[in-house]
C-alpha cells in the first residue's frame, strides 16, 4: 500500500495528477456509451410498464387507444367498418398488376412480397443505408421503367397497406447488426432524433410521446412511443385518406416549428429504424385507422 | 420587544438581503435573458456597474443607418447562417419565409424593412444552431435507463 507520508510532496502531486487523468478518461468514455438497441428496447418497455401498470405491452400497437378509454370507444366503432378497406382493395390490384415490361412487384421482394412487413425497415449493408418498404416499392417501379409514386399518400400508401395486410400478426423483428458500425450509427441517429429538442418550440418527439403520453397538450392527447409504427400506413380521419408514416413524421416535426424534413430523408428513415426496433416483439397490425 | 427577538429580526433581514444579492445574475448572459424576458427589447439595464441594452446583437445591427450595402450584408449573413442550420437539420419553420420577405424588401428598395427581417432570421438561425449544439451535449438526459 502507498504510504502518503513517506512520499515526497512532488511525487504526491504526480499521483494526484495521474489519478485525475484516469478519472477524466473514464468520464470521456461514459459520454459516448455503447450503442445497445436491445437494452434501449427493454428500458422503454420497463418505462411503460411502470407508468401504466394496467396496460398490456401487446396493446401498445393501438397507440393512444391503448391508454385512453374514451377515444378507444370511438375508435372501436370506426374499426367496425374499416375506413381503409377501399385502399386495401386498390393496393392489392396495384400490387398484382404487371408493369409495362411484364415484370411484377412480387419479383422485387423476398417471398413474393407477401408476409414481409415485419422485416422493414432494415439496414442494407451494401448500400450503407436504411431501406424502408416504401423506398423499395418505388425502387421496384423505377427498376422496371415506371415513374416513382409520391411518398406521402395515394398508390404508394395503398400498396404499402396491402403488403402490411398480408403480414398481419407477424411479429416485428428488426435487426441492428452489432458488428456493423454503419447500422449502429443509423440506429443511434434515429434515437437521437427522437430525444433531441428541436424547432422554435424546443420540443422533442419524446416530450410529447414519452413524458407526454396520454397527457393533454392543448386539445391533443399524444400516444405512446412504444408500438408507434406497427399499424402504418394509416387511414386518418383528419386527412380523410390513407397516409404513410413519413407523412405523419413530417406533420409532427413541423408541429415543433421546425422546417420539416422531406419524407424518406436519411433522418426520417433512421428515425423509423429506431422506432420500429423499439416495436420488436409486437405484431404487424397495419393498415390502421386513427382520428 | 425583547433583545433576543430584535437580534432574530435583524438576522433574518441580513439573510434576506444576502439572498437577494445572491439572486443577482452571475453571468452577462443570465442578466441579459432576465431583463429581456421582463422588459422586452429596447430597454437598458445595469449589470456589474455597466449599462447594457436588452436588444439582441441583430436588433442593434438593424438600427444602424439603412443602406443597400448594409441590407445586402445582413441578408447574406442570415442566409449563410440558416443554410448551416439546415445542414444540421435544425432549421426552424419560419426562418426561410423571413428570408424570402427580406429579399423582396431588398428588391423593392425598402432597406430598413429588409434589415429588420434579416435580423429576425439571423436571430432564429443562431438560436437553432445553439439548440443543435445544446442537444449534442444533453439529448441523452431524456432517454429512459
Ligand atoms: C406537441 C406534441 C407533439 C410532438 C412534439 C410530436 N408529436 Fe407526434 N403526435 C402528437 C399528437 C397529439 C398525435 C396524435 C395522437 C396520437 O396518435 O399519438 C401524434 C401522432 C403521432 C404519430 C401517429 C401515431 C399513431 O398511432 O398513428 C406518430 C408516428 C408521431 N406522432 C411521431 C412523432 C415524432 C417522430 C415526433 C418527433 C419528430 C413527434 N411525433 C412529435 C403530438 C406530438
Amino acid at each position: 500500500m502507498l504510504n502518503f507520508r513517506k512520499v515526497k510532496p512532488f511525487q504526491g502531486w504526480i499521483t494526484v495528477a495521474l489519478l485525475l487523468c484516469a478519472t477524466t478518461s473514464v468520464l470521456a468514455d461514459a459520454s459516448e456509451p455503447l450503442i445497445d438497441p436491445e437494452a434501449d428496447r427493454q428500458a422503454l418497455r420497463a418505462y411503460y410498464l411502470k407508468r401504466f401498470p394496467g396496460v398490456d405491452i401487446q396493446d401498445y400497437i393501438n397507440g393512444i387507444y391503448a391508454l385512453d378509454a374514451a377515444s378507444r370507444e370511438q375508435w372501436q366503432a370506426l374499426e367496425e367498418f374499416p375506413p381503409y378497406e377501399f385502399d386495401l382493395e386498390a393496393g392489392e390490384a396495384l400490387f398484382n398488376t404487371p408493369f409495362a415490361n411484364g415484370q411484377t412487384y412480387a419479383a422485387c421482394f423476398p417471398n413474393g412480397g407477401v408476409s414481409i412487413r415485419q422485416h422493414y425497415p432494415y439496414w442494407n449493408a451494401a448500400e450503407g443505408r436504411v431501406k424502408t418498404l416504401e423506398l423499395e416499392i418505388n425502387e421496384c417501379r423505377e427498376k422496371n421503367g415506371e415513374q416513382p409514386y409520391p411518398w406521402k399518400k395515394g398508390p404508394l400508401a395503398q400498396i404499402s397497406a396491402y403488403m402490411a395486410w398480408t403480414s398481419r400478426g407477424q411479429v416485428f423483428d428488426i435487426k441492428v447488426p452489432a458488428d456493423d458500425a454503419g447500422a449502429l450509427a443509423a440506429y443511434a441517429a434515429g434515437k437521437r432524433f427522437f430525444y433531441a429538442k428541436r424547432g422554435q418550440l424546443n420540443l422533442s418527439c419524446a416530450n410529447c410521446h414519452l413524458e407526454g403520453s396520454n397527457i393533454f397538450i392543448r386539445a391533443d392527447l399524444p400516444g405512446p412511443a412504444l408500438g408507434q409504427t406497427t399499424h402504418f400506413p394509416v387511414y386518418r380521419s383528419k386527412w380523410g385518406e390513407l397516409g404513410t408514416l413519413h407523412r405523419r413524421y413530417e406533420g409532427c416535426h413541423r408541429d415543433t416549428r421546425s422546417d420539416p424534413l422531406p419524407p424518406q430523408s436519411d433522418a426520417f428513415r433512421n428515425l423509423e429504424y429506431f422506432q420500429t426496433y423499439m416495436s420488436n416483439g409486437l405484431p404487424v397490425n397495419g393498415p390502421g385507422a386513427r382520428k | 420587544m425583547n433583545a433576543a427577538y430584535t437580534r432574530y429580526l435583524l438576522l433574518s433581514l441580513l439573510v434576506f438581503v444576502a439572498n437577494v444579492q445572491a439572486a443577482e445574475p452571475q453571468t452577462y448572459q443570465q442578466a441579459f435573458e432576465l431583463n429581456r424576458a421582463m422588459y422586452g427589447k429596447g430597454h437598458l439595464f445595469t449589470w456589474q456597474g455597466q449599462e447594457f441594452s436588452t436588444d439582441h446583437p441583430e436588433e442593434l445591427d438593424a438600427q444602424t443607418p439603412a443602406t443597400r450595402d448594409k441590407a445586402e450584408a445582413m441578408l447574406h449573413a442570415a442566409q449563410v447562417l440558416n443554410q448551416r442550420a439546415s445542414e444540421l437539420e435544425y432549421a426552424w419553420r419560419m426562418t426561410a419565409g423571413l428570408l424570402e420577405q427580406a429579399e423582396q424588401a431588398l428588391r423593392a428598395g425598402e432597406f430598413r424593412q429588409c434589415m429588420n427581417l434579416a435580423a429576425q432570421a439571423h436571430y432564429q438561425a443562431r438560436m437553432s444552431i445553439q439548440q443543435a449544439e445544446y442537444n449534442q451535449q444533453h439529448w441523452r438526459d431524456a432517454v429512459p435507463q
